[in-house]
């Protein structure tokens, strides 16, 4: 029994050592030692007797519930980060500043105002065409940045199916493993860690859902798309498609870009393909509607030469694509229609050309009016995305919080109990020595009824 | 000795018996306690043994009068019995309190040994070095 008692002891304390030893390494979680006590015998002199306890074993404490609340919420942190950096990049574009599209446009309206007083200076009908060639280049640039970070999420995409891919193998890989642990009566709890780690890292990408089977953990995507069968990982690809963008396909070659949420791939997919999207869909179609205003009211006047207005921007056909293609059609000054009559001196077309700025487009909106909408979204998508990071890195920590309390080791705990053990311990010592000297006097009383 | 006082004796002995059985118990339930780390229940079997302890020392001295001033004529077989049943649960206390006292050595210098190392910690973990060696140690003086 003693021997018993103290391989159980022995086995208790390597477990705090191992606890405390590894009270800082990420993802450790706290084990306990599985004890089974024995039936108890009778002795001589009728003394029952504990027959100890057996060590059978050790085992880690997990919550499985917040373990998963984890990985949702480490999913949902992930996709609002990868949201909020792109919206980061996008926005400096989209605030007022010296080049923005909206600072741009009250440039040239005031440029052509400025020409109204003076029809005929040349030095005014320049500064027309300069205000009119930085609002196009506005236009372009706003495309651009969209269109880069787009290339930029594209990239991730492929960065992102390629993660998966190596996790979901050495996912895969501990399958077995723990399996065989298990089969032995053992908790695997080192191995449970590490693929638990794994899978954490993997729900940073991607939304994953996790069941356990006889074979280990099956994971699949939210859609239901199998990741990980037992020992089998199931390979995920990334090609670009028609539209020019990256898109993943699962083994059998389905796309399921649309249908991956969550994580970093499902942040970038969405920020790329709904959010950029639509902004640049947007953009297109006030820099098409906008030029196609101005050729509008450019045609109804008359250039310095007499000639009926020509286009004063080139918009394309289609109006996606316009933002990024939109230039001054006109490089000569002369050609600015500010005549009514095809006189020289006159003005008259010019409050036409002005007119733009507070008329309606197709949109319904002003000019102004639909920059300041786009502006309005950026900001509130940034915001969003930075609220959405924000709550979902508190709950984070909160999750994490309470699963280290469960979990985790506490130093502070595992001292306080080992000073009362010690405490105990001085007072079973003595416990100890008194039995020794009520021994010495009991064995004398058999000495003396003998005699 | 008169017959009272013969029984009053043996009433002490057996009760004296019943005391040392009730604290060979606590010693194996204590022992229990600390191979399952069950520190409520440890504390609480200590703190049993040492009110039996407190007993046991109090009666020793009044039966082991009373087996002394038995002699001639020899002891009933009644008092043989109980002397026997003394001697064997006092045999069995001895060894037992010699397994209790060595799980308390060894156990005690090992909590000894881990408390210092909680007292010591505070910061000390360091990661190891190398790319792939992500672990931390943890070293303090003793």
């Amino acid at each position: 029994m003693a021997v018993q008692s103290l391989n159980a002891a022995s086995g208790e304390l390597q477990v705090t050592n191992n606890n405390i030893a590894n009270a800082n390494t990420p993802g450790y979680t706290r084990q306990v030692a599985v004890l089974q006590e024995a039936a108890p015998i009778t002795s001589a002199g009728n003394i029952a007797v504990g027959q100890g306890v057996q060590l059978t074993g050790y085992q880690s404490v997990r919550d499985e519930l917040l373990q998963a609340q984890i990985q949702q919420q480490t999913q949902a942190q992930s996709g609002a980060n990868a949201q909020l950096s792109s919206m980061q990049q996008i926005q400096p574009t989209f605030t007022t500043s010296t080049q923005d599209i909206g600072t741009e446009m009250s440039a040239l309206f005031s440029s052509i105002s400025s020409l109204s007083t003076n029809p005929t200076s040349s030095t005014s009908r320049q500064a027309v065409l300069a205000a009119g060639q930085s609002l196009a280049t506005a236009f372009n640039t706003a495309s651009s940045t969209l269109t880069s970070q787009q290339a930029t999420l594209n990239s991730q995409v492929t960065q992102d199916v390629s993660q998966i891919n190596q996790l979901t193998k050495q996912i895969a890989a501990l399958n077995p493993q723990i399996a065989a642990v298990k089969a032995t009566g053992q908790d695997g709890g080192a191995l449970q860690d590490q693929q638990d780690q794994l899978v954490l890292s993997l729900s940073k990408i991607t939304s994953v859902s996790v069941t356990q089977t006889q074979n280990g953990e099956t994971l699949t995507t939210g859609n239901g798309t199998p990741l990980v069968v037992g020992s089998q990982s199931l390979a995920l690809q990334a090609t670009t498609g028609s539209d020019g963008m990256t898109h993943v396909l699962d083994r059998n070659g389905a796309d399921i870009t649309s249908s991956l949420t969550g994580g970093d791939l499902g942040g970038s997919i969405q920020t790329r393909d709904q959010t950029i999207s639509g902004l640049l869909k947007q953009l297109d179609t006030l820099a098409n509607q906008f030029g196609t205003a101005m050729n509008a009211a450019q045609a109804s006047g008359y250039d310095q030469n007499g000639n009926a207005g020509q286009n004063l921007f080139t918009v394309s056909s289609t109006v996606a694509g316009s933002a990024a293609s939109i230039k001054m059609a006109v490089t000569d000054p002369a050609l600015i229609a500010a005549s009514s009559d095809g006189s020289s001196g006159s003005n008259g077309n010019l409050t036409n050309l002005s007119a733009v700025q507070t008329s309606a487009l197709a949109s319904g909106q002003t000019p102004g009016d639909a920059y300041a909408s786009l502006v309005y979204q950026v900001g509130s998508l940034t915001s969003n995305a930075n609220a959405e990071s924000t709550a979902t890195t508190s709950s984070l920590l909160q999750l994490n919080d309470q699963l280290s309390s469960a979990t985790g080791v506490s130093i502070d705990e595992e001292s306080a109990n080992l000073i009362t053990y010690q405490q105990a311990y001085e007072a079973a010592a003595r416990v100890v020595s008194t039995i020794q000297s009520l021994f010495s006097v009991t064995m004398a009383m058999g000495t003396a009824a003998a005699e | 000795m008169n017959n009272a006082t013969l029984q009053s004796r043996d009433q002490i002995a057996a009760s004296y018996l019943q005391q040392m059985q009730a604290l060979a118990f606590e010693i194996s339930v204590a022992m229990d306690a600390i191979a399952a780390n069950a520190l409520p229940k440890f504390q609480e079997s200590v703190a049993r043994q040492e009110m039996l302890c407190a007993g046991l020392a109090s009666m020793a001295n009044t039966v082991s009068n009373g087996f002394r001033a038995l002699d001639h004529p020899l002891p009933s077989s009644a008092d043989a019995e109980i002397q026997r049943k003394i001697r064997a649960a006092s045999g069995a206390i001895r060894e037992l309190n010699l397994q209790y006292a060595a799980l308390l050595k060894h156990s005690g210098k090992s909590i000894a040994l881990l408390a210092l190392l909680c007292r010591s910690h505070q910061g000390q973990f360091q990661e190891a070095r190398g790319s792939r060696l992500k672990h931390q140690t943890w070293s303090c003086e003793m």
